[in-house]
């Protein structure tokens, strides 16, 4: 009876006006936890990385593991590419299935990626140009000087990573696969 | 990377719908699918590798020891095991990572059901 006569004086209208602020103030923070980390996986990929050069990274392993979740199934080697000052002509060879190659914008959007074939060597060659816009397409271009390699594609973008992946085929492919990831090239091009 | 090409599949309880956890044994079960390369790796909950003597963490459709039929066992555990062994030392929880890299062949990733038959099963052995 007590408890009957607390809820008939309880104010409804302010108790479900708190719980929709509370909904509200959850979808907000839900919705802004993105934005509010501390770092995100191309601050803490691209941190060690020099501009517009490619660069073979350490194994992953526990104390070199960059993200969480990123396995050890494979080895990388990284550009960290800028566009606002020229373009960047990115060359690389995917010799087997398993291997790709994938460009990600600083927001982490995947808006290229290449993967290897089996019994085909693919031959990849890019040339990232700066825009206004983040990805307007892409466009094949056939260099007239370079007959022997397969076409040029165009990309726009302005910052990000691009990621050459080697996937781990057992010991005795890991230095050939180390030297192929060394073979890529990622070259600023002034305008 | 896009989900057209590549997937990541985390497991955090086995077929029976226990937590995963480094206190019991595991067995996966899987079969190989010439149309992808795949890969298996063991976490922690939090996403990070475990340390072992052996520096084992994951294995791949090309290191993975495969059975005459194409099919793979693992097994999941604290002490060594014969064959396709993942160490999962003293890590509490444990999340595994099954990860499907579409080879171009054919565009299966894109349907869910096909990449469904492709998960391994995880069933405990032992606690």
């Amino acid at each position: 009876m007590w408890l009957l006569a607390r809820l008939k004086r309880a104010n409804w209208r302010l108790i479900a006006a708190a719980f929709f602020a509370v909904c509200i103030l959850h979808i907000v923070a839900t919705l802004a936890a993105p934005e509010l980390a501390t770092s995100s996986a191309y601050d803490r990929l691209a941190q060690d990385l020099p501009l517009n050069k490619m660069q073979v990274v350490p194994p992953v392993a526990p104390k070199t593991q960059p993200l969480p979740f990123l396995s050890p199934d494979a080895r990388y080697a990284l550009c960290r590419f800028d566009t606002l000052d020229g373009s960047v002509a990115l060359t690389a060879n995917l010799p087997g299935p398993g291997w790709t190659l994938a460009l990600y914008s600083t927001e982490g959007e995947n808006f290229y990626v290449s993967v290897a074939q089996p019994g085909r060597r693919t031959e990849i060659s890019l040339l990232l140009v700066p825009s206004d816009e983040r990805v307007t397409g892409l466009t094949a271009h056939a260099p007239a000087d370079a007959p022997q390699q397969d076409a040029t594609l165009t990309v726009a973008a302005q910052k990000g990573l691009a990621v050459l992946r080697a996937p781990d085929q057992g010991l005795a492919y890991r230095a050939r696969n180390l030297a192929q990831l060394k073979r890529a090239r990622c070259a600023f091009r002034p305008l | 990377m896009s989900a057209e090409f590549a997937q990541t599949f985390l497991a955090r309880m086995d077929s029976e719908g226990h937590r995963l956890h480094s206190s019991c044994d595991y067995v996966i079960e899987g079969h190989d699918i010439a149309t992808h390369w795949w890969s298996l790796t063991v976490f922690d909950d939090k996403g990070r590798l475990i340390p072992n003597a052996a520096e084992r963490y994951a294995f791949t459709s090309d290191t993975i020891t495969l059975n005459h039929d194409g099919s793979f066992i693992a097994a999941l555990a604290r002490d060594a095991r014969p064959g396709n062994w993942l160490p999962t030392g003293g890590a509490g929880r444990l999340v595994i990572a099954f990860s499907v890299l579409d080879l171009g062949i054919r565009a299966v990733a894109r349907d869910g059901d096909e990449v469904q038959k492709l998960l391994p099963v995880i069933r405990r052995s032992a606690c």
